[in-house]
């Protein structure tokens, strides 16, 4: 624990520390880095000609700080060959580099306590002993045994892994020791304490069952052989791992979670949906209906989501849905959620009424047409332009081939432009235009996306995984025209970040504006867990309430503005 | 074997044979990009203005697709060089558009309708076709401004109104929704669609009466149309109305209503090949019209004699309608065909397991097995299978794999524990039913199993009415029954409440069907037994005449 590098820079300017990047096109909301500054990594999906169903799913990728040294880490997963017998001589694509293997990239912002000025990654994989080999699909991030240092759970078409890390750059595979062994088709995962004793638990979600031994020959409705959908397999069951301590989980999926029906599971958000004050699991199902698991005080688990009106879109149609975010986007003190969805429905906007009650508004809203022609994954709240309000970042690329493009011989007939909706002051979302958020329109399968303050400089970047392409780095180039607030929120003993503590802005007692911290959300992606919001107006009279996860409150005057600031659970028992 | 059982297991086999994805034509159906050079084309009447059709890649198609298809644009560049009149020209380009867009070619699909609308604006079913491709792909204001046009020369249509509509709604211009949909409304005031449209809207706009009203209304002219339910459990508790809100969520279910098109429907009657009607007969069986699947399935067989999946498919739904000897017929022809598929072999054993010819059923399933060692399932059929052949301890042996296998299989479960208590094993299998609580601890059957053997087990050393009364309880309370009720009272009787245990016997009594004479006796003399002894624990000897497990 003494060792532990705490960030300087939650305690300086992060303006003093912001990588010099020039903004040549002042109109453009992102730029791509990603080659620029040493992130080289290209996802290899192993496609052989036999439309495996995985191959087109993943993958994610983790924003984290793996060294404790005050700026976010990269981590990507990677694909591998799939069918028996094949060798990389097989694969339609090549790989790009060998070994083909996950990657860890650290970032290279801050070095030895101090600032470099200067965003660059390097590529520290085979340093830190991580050597995952197998086919990656999601990864949920968090400091499973409270040593200060966060540590990496990935799900894959396969053996899970937990890798603890070591604190010292390296990390060891703890899946067998910590009985958190999941060997079916995993996707996204979360780390949450939900009862309460100080540990995160872990709950990981499941996809269908499909085996490379089994796999049907599916076809479009043009008779041209296809991928598969989840109707052609059974769906799996997710797991729910409750933190012993010690290192060891139990799974209690059975015993805490009520009747539980399996679902096609791709996309899994944690947060108190109902504000009891007790966090919730949201599980996002490839056409089968989506699950709102409201704890029952830490004791058991009931899926309430058809009544709260978050299982299936307005019409009552269950719709494929594979990415997941929470945010408040119209600012009335609670969580909303987001869903994304495949082309030919639209993604669907959940707004929350009170009371965990929840009401389809993707229409009224605007979201509806924009989002039909698309397959959409990622996905996340983020206020791009630092005006107060959560936009929306989707991150699209088919699952089946695109006509058009399978007619021009295209080689991956999926790919799509990725969107970024712009939220009008909560009245309704507008599509920004290719011209201000021109790394969007490059035309990629893209899957997982992580959201993070990559550069420290206050504003949020994203970093995208394309299936059967580069990863992307787009870092937010829009110009500050107001102070932003960055909060770390930590454990008083530990001091690990706090996954589901809820902070409210207040103004004379009343609830103005929620967030919460989390690296959950978005698609087989873990973000960053700071919380990141703009300035308000009349601070003077605002302040934060924070509900911590272990279910205690406590208020706090704004911290100063522009800079991070680390708020420490005043009385917490870990 | 629980019918039940069957259904599940006859939709498993079928959801793993059918391999044509369902959401394939959904993902296709919605693709519209434009190359650039498309974009932007004026149209114009005359012929030089013509858009060029890009050329399909035939190569992946199944062939008797690919033929239709090909004699189809072959027929239309005979009809270019002949330099046909326009009227001809466009309904040649019309109609290779409409089969374009029956198999989801889209890009296809669109340059036809919009050259045949070029040739002759007046034919506006070319117009309507092109309007519904727009609004299925995520471009609702081309769409509304092709429907406009329509509007303008055919205003009085209901479906053009209720498109209008849904074409507003998309657009989230929602008061001219509402207008649309009541303009066709007043057309047509009977139509469960526009009536379910006019009540999805209002609970958008958060007016609940008034979905209510419309969503009743649809409902009870098409009771079948249950994914209303939702809408209408939305708009009650819009209301606060909890109840009626939980009710109708429970009688939600996937099917919907759409407005009787018979354009649309027109370009499903295109599909030709293998593949369509299995897709075709594979809805129909998941919608439990079977006749129509089989229908399906036939027609498959037809385009190509040796497929296989059309064989077992066919196979399969001729089981639900009882027609085994032909289940046989095909499910044998699909072996003929693919000697090691696995699912054949499953579904020969599941067909001789219920025509009662166990060995042959053991035979095929452990095909199964052994080259599969992870089908759960197969190994259930398989345990199944053995005990109805009375191989009891091999049966044994694969329930127990099954739960190792998959330990949320209640049936396997239960296959043990029955086989441990006819075994007079009574203490084996309270260990058993102990382990599946573990894994099922919601499982009313496992759950009654064990508070039945606790409570009146013959083997009294492993009774104990204070475990075997809170279970009782628990079941009885999610799942009242007079079996139920008598195990409370077993269960009373064994914690020594013997007048607790006579009430609820005579409830368990009272509430049996009178035609059941012999029960009826067991049962009074069992009430006779709590009333009049005391202690009054459930009699040995009965116990072992009654079957205490599953």
């Amino acid at each position: 624990m003494s060792s532990r590098r705490h960030g300087l820079f939650f305690c300086l300017c992060c303006w003093l520390l912001c990588p010099v990047l020039s903004t040549a096109d002042n109109e453009a909301v992102f730029k791509d880095v990603a080659e620029e500054v040493g992130l080289i990594f290209v996802h290899f999906n192993g496609m052989s000609g036999q439309h495996y169903f995985p191959e087109m799913t993943g993958a994610g990728a983790a924003l984290f700080d793996f060294d404790n040294d005050g700026d976010l880490d990269i981590y990507l997963l990677q694909g591998s060959m799939l069918g028996p017998g094949k060798t990389i001589e097989d694969a339609l694509f090549p790989p790009a580099a060998t070994p083909i293997v996950d990657r860890l990239f650290r970032n290279e912002l801050i070095s030895n306590g101090k600032s470099t000025g200067k965003l660059s990654f390097r590529d520290v994989t085979k340093q830190s002993g991580l050597l995952m080999t197998g086919y990656g699909m999601g990864v949920t991030t968090g400091d499973y045994n409270n040593d200060g240092w966060t540590d990496l759970y990935v799900t894959q078409y396969g053996s899970n892994h937990l890798l603890r890390n070591n604190g010292n750059g390296t990390f060891s595979d703890v899946t067998e020791s910590s009985h958190t062994m999941d060997e079916q088709w995993g996707t996204s995962a979360a780390f949450l304490d939900y009862d309460r004793d100080g540990w995160l638990d872990l709950y990981v979600s499941n996809y269908v069952d499909f085996s490379v031994l089994k796999n049907n020959t599916c076809y479009a409705k043009s008779s041209r052989q296809d991928y598969c959908g989840p109707a052609s397999f059974i769906a799996l069951h997710d797991r729910l791992f409750h933190n012993l301590g010690g290192g060891e989980f139990e799974e209690v999926s059975d015993q805490l979670m009520m009747n539980y029906q399996a679902g096609a599971g791709l996309g899994v958000i944690t947060a108190d949906f109902n504000q009891d004050g007790w966090i919730d699991i949201y599980v996002a199902n490839d056409g089968q209906a989506n699950q709102m698991w409201i704890n029952q005080k830490g004791k058991k688990f009931v899926n309430n989501a058809l009544y709260a009106g978050t299982a299936v879109n307005i019409q009552g149609r269950a719709e494929a849905s594979m990415g997941v975010d929470v945010g408040d986007f119209d600012r009335d003190g609670d969580p909303d959620l987001f869903i994304t969805h495949l082309m030919g429905e639209t993604n669907t906007l959940y707004s929350n009424e009170g009371r965990g009650l929840f009401e389809d508004r993707t229409l009224f809203y605007g979201l509806g047409s924009s989002s039909f022609p698309y397959t959409t994954f990622g996905t996340g709240w983020l206020d791009y332009d630092n005006d107060g309000w959560l936009d929306l970042l989707v991150l699209n690329g088919a699952v089946t081939e695109l006509e058009p493009l399978a007619n021009k011989k295209d080689p991956y007939p999926l790919h799509q432009p990725n969107q970024l909706f712009h939220n009008e002051a909560g009245k309704g979302f507008s599509e920004a235009n290719y011209a201000t958020s021109s790394p969007l329109k490059d035309s990629y399968v893209s899957r997982g996306a992580a959201f993070g303050d990559i550069d420290n400089d206050g504003d949020l970047d994203v970093l995208i995984l394309n299936n059967n392409g580069p990863a992307q780095l787009l870092l937010n180039l829009v110009s500050k025209t107001r102070d932003w607030i960055g909060l770390r929120l930590t454990a008083t003993k530990s001091r690990r970040d706090l996954p589901g503590t809820e902070i409210f802005l207040t103004q004379a007692g009343k609830k103005q504006q929620w967030f919460r911290t989390g690296t959950d959300g978005s698609y087989c992606s873990a973000n960053d867990p700071r919380v990141l919001f703009t300035y308000p107006d009349h601070p003077q009279e605002k302040s934060l309430q924070i509900r911590w996860p272990d279910g205690s409150q406590e208020t706090r005057p704004l911290p100063p503005a522009s800079q991070y600031t680390e708020i420490r659970q005043t009385d917490g028992n870990y | 074997m629980n019918p039940m059982s069957h259904v599940t297991k006859l939709y498993r086999t079928i959801s793993i044979l059918f391999v044509l994805s369902t959401f394939v034509g959904v993902i296709n159906a919605a693709e519209t990009s434009l190359s650039p050079a498309v974009e932007g084309v004026e149209i114009v009447e005359h012929a030089n203005a013509l858009l060029d059709l890009p050329e399909q890649d035939l190569s992946t198609l199944e062939p008797a697709v690919a033929e239709q298809l090909e004699k189809s644009r072959d027929l239309l560049d005979d009809l270019i060089s002949k330099h046909q009149n326009n009227r001809d020209l466009a309904d040649a380009y019309g109609e290779l558009g409409k089969l374009y867009h029956a198999y989801e070619l889209n890009l296809g699909a669109e340059i036809c309708y919009r050259n045949a609308r070029s040739l002759d604006l007046n034919q506006f079913q070319w117009t309507y076709y092109l309007a519904h491709l727009y609004l299925n792909s995520g471009r609702p204001l081309e769409a509304l401004e092709l429907y406009q046009q329509i509007e303008a020369v055919h205003p009085q249509p209901a479906l053009l109104r209720t498109r209008i509509g849904e074409t507003y709604h998309a657009l989230n211009r929602l008061a001219e929704a509402r207008q649309s949909y009541l303009q066709a409304f007043y057309l047509r005031p009977e139509s469960p669609a526009i009536l379910a449209r006019l009540g999805e809207l209002a609970v958008e706009e958060k007016q609940y009466r008034t979905a209510i009203s419309f969503l009743a209304a649809a409902l009870t002219s098409q009771p079948d149309a249950n994914r209303l339910h939702y809408p209408l459990a939305m708009a009650y508790r819009g209301l606060h109305n909890t109840e009626q809100a939980i009710d109708h969520l429970r009688q939600r279910g996937s099917v919907g209503i759409q407005p009787y098109d018979p354009w649309i429907e027109d370009l499903d009657n295109l599909l030709q090949g293998e593949r369509s009607y299995l897709l075709r007969g594979k809805l129909a069986y998941s919608a439990a019209r079977y006749e129509e699947s089989i229908e399906a399935f036939r027609t498959a067989l037809s385009f190509n004699k040796d497929s296989a999946r059309a064989h077992i498919n066919l196979g399969t739904a001729l089981m639900q309608t009882g027609n085994t000897e032909e289940a046989f017929e095909h499910q044998l022809k699909a072996l003929a065909l693919e000697p090691d598929n696995l699912t054949i072999h499953y579904n020969l054993g599941f067909l001789y397991m219920n025509s009662g010819k166990y060995q042959d059923a053991i035979s095929h399933l452990e095909r199964v097995t052994t080259s599969n060692t992870e089908d759960a399932s197969a190994y259930l059929l398989l345990a199944q299978a053995l005990e109805k052949n009375l191989s009891i301890e091999e049966a044994m042996e694969v329930y127990r794999k099954t739960v190792l296998l998959d330990p949320t299989i209640e049936n396997a479960w239960l296959g043990g524990v029955r086989l441990l208590l006819q075994n007079g094993e009574y203490g084996k299998a309270l260990g058993v039913l102990n382990q599946a609580r573990k894994n099922l601890p919601n499982n009313g059957l496992i759950v009654h199993a064990m508070a039945k053997l606790l409570a009146a087990s013959p083997d009294k050393s492993i009774r104990d009415g204070q475990r075997a009364l809170p279970l009782a309880l628990t079941v009885f309370k999610a799942s009242p029954s007079t079996g139920h009720a008598r195990t409370v009272a077993m269960a009373y009787a064994e914690s020594g409440e013997c007048s607790e245990a006579a009430k609820w016997q005579q409830r368990s009594i009272d509430a049996l069907n009178k035609s059941n004479e012999v029960m009826k006796t067991k049962m009074q003399a069992e009430l006779k037994h709590y009333k009049t002894s005391n202690p009054c624990n459930f009699p040995t000897d009965a116990a072992s005449n009654d079957n205490p497990g599953p």
